[in-house]
């Protein structure tokens, strides 16, 4: 679709050149906005398809996919599962998962600045609740909830998507070899000095996240997790989350 | 926090791009002022982080490319409370947007759009700068647009509308003069008269940039040194405007820091050569 394409002669004033190419020159804007706003997004996709693949897909993607924010940043999220459903890119099987992988790390980079996590205020919280006589003090943490920084998101994926992302890293070594039966892999995205970072969860790590960030308590979501998984700890990933800035407030249950 | 510089020196300052920004940092290069594209810094982050950086030794000018301002759509809340909330981080010496229109039913276009300047369209870019302006608490900066077309509908010239648009609004005007040349050259803008017809007290600001021809008409593409034909506009503005914060634009294929602050340098000899003729 185009703004440009109905516009008629009698409308617009004669220039030294055919309207067509004044049209033009907006099209090509306009695609090449579109365009360096996806490149910017998707800048392993990039180099795993190659450039002359890609400007073929963001064509193709921008025609079904009109912008709807004036800061293009904002554009691109549609592509992951555009590309489930793009014939030519079939072969690669594990594009979307990349790209949606890719979309978490840009709006990772972007994503707004919130308060760490008030350290001290959790610290203080078994005292207040023995004070307030409000139940058991050992308990406390069980009924806590968290609200994720708005960096993170949780990915999962069949294929090692995560070893993909990180051998197309600026600096990577060249050489590398990766077996797609590798996967799958589990993944946190979250920013780190201004980088976006991907990091590696087990199988029962992620399901704990998960149901956090779907808003289980800890408690619940312990729970849930340890009937998949008997052994799960979420005392040596717990410390390791509060401090990695994944999450920026608590909130605890009101219990009755 | 440290104090921060908060006026506007009436001198030369870069677009200072993502590529440059480390450098930049790191020489903290002898530039009155600088100016990024606000869309770029809506989140948090790096690149909030390092402007904030900038913004402890330089005055920072806002330069929005998204808002549309001319759309029949409705203004993007969400955009608004972006630039507003950037705003308030920065402390900007200014905030500037471009005479275009962006959005229609939803979609928008990412690009700077023209639209016949009719007294319909007055009365209606008029109450949107007035509600952009009241939502961000201080005025905007509203720049002249390069175009490759016209329209016939048009019942003044970009220079009258904006003049107008001014008087109504409060809003202050940035002369983009590489526009204007290409505007001269494509659609044959009559660019003295565009100078004469803004009101001299309500221009704040100058951009020069560097433009390619292309086929049959030259496309305003950041991405060259000033023409010679843009510097002599910009003493045309000078003398018949005044001096005024003057930035250099350079967007795409971009040069090594030192040919920017060159260019800059430029600027400023003739900011300070006008400055004496004026004393």
């Amino acid at each position: 679709m185009s703004p440009f394409a109905d516009t008629p002669d009698d409308f617009v004033r004669p220039t030294r050149y055919p309207l067509s190419e004044a049209l033009d020159i907006y099209r090509n804007n306009w695609r090449h906005n579109l365009r360096q706003a996806l490149a910017g997004a998707y800048p392993v996709l990039v180099q795993v398809v190659g450039e002359a693949f890609f400007r073929q897909l963001a064509t193709r993607f921008m025609d079904e996919h009109p912008s709807a924010s004036g800061n293009l940043h904002d554009y691109g999220d549609a592509l992951p599962a555009f590309l489930q459903g793009f014939a030519p890119a079939q072969p690669l099987s594990y594009l979307p998962d990349l790209a949606a992988l890719e979309w978490a790390c840009h709006r990772a980079y972007f994503a707004p600045d919130e308060p760490p996590l008030d350290l001290q205020a959790l610290a203080r919280l078994p005292e207040q609740v023995a004070e307030g006589g409000a139940g058991v003090v050992e308990d406390t943490l069980e009924h806590l909830r968290f609200e994720f920084h708005p960096a993170c998101t949780l990915l999962a994926s069949p294929w090692p998507v995560d070893a993909i992302w990180r051998a197309h890293q600026p600096g990577a070594p060249e050489d590398f070899r990766i077996d797609l039966k590798d996967g799958p892999c589990r993944v946190l995205v979250n920013r780190s000095e201004g980088e976006a970072t991907v990091s590696a969860l087990a199988e029962d790590e992620f399901r704990w996240l998960r149901e956090i960030h779907a808003g289980a308590t800890l408690g619940d979501a312990t729970a849930r997790t340890l009937e998949h998984h008997p052994d799960f700890n979420p005392g040596i990933l717990l410390p390791r989350l509060a401090l990695g800035g994944t999450w920026t407030r608590f909130t605890l249950e009101n219990r009755s | 926090m440290k104090a921060l510089p908060a006026i506007w020196p009436l001198n030369a300052g870069i677009g200072l791009r993502a590529p440059h920004t480390r450098e930049f940092l790191a020489r903290r290069p002898k530039v009155g002022w600088v100016e990024v594209h606000s869309e770029n810094f809506f989140g948090g982050g790096a690149p909030l982080a390092t402007l904030l950086q900038v913004r402890e030794h330089y005055p920072v000018s806002l330069h929005g490319v998204g808002m549309g301002l001319a759309s029949a759509d409705a203004l993007d809340p969400g955009h608004l409370n972006a630039l507003r909330r950037l705003c308030d981080a920065v402390e900007p010496a200014a905030v500037s947007e471009h005479l275009c229109w962006n959005r229609s039913h939803g979609v928008v276009f990412n690009d700077l759009l023209p639209f016949p300047y009719t007294r319909a369209a007055l009365d209606h870019v008029a109450a949107r700068v007035q509600q952009a302006q009241e939502a961000l608490g201080r005025p905007l900066l509203l720049e002249n647009l390069s175009s490759y077309l016209a329209f016939k509908r048009s019942e003044m010239t970009e220079g009258e509308f904006l003049a107008a648009l001014a008087r109504r609004t409060g809003c202050g005007l940035l002369v983009d003069l590489q526009n204007l040349h290409v505007n001269a050259v494509n659609l044959g803008t009559d660019v003295r008269a565009h100078l004469d017809a803004l009101p001299a007290e309500r221009v704040m600001e100058y951009h020069l940039a560097g433009a390619s021809p292309q086929e049959g008409c030259l496309v305003d593409t950041h991405d060259a040194p000033v023409d010679e034909a843009t510097w002599a506009l910009y003493e045309a503005a000078l003398e018949r405007i005044g001096p005024r914060p003057t930035l250099i634009e350079w967007d795409q294929g971009l040069p090594h820091l030192p040919v920017l602050l060159a260019e800059a340098r430029k600027a400023q000899h003739r900011l300070e050569a006008c400055h004496v003729a004026l004393c």
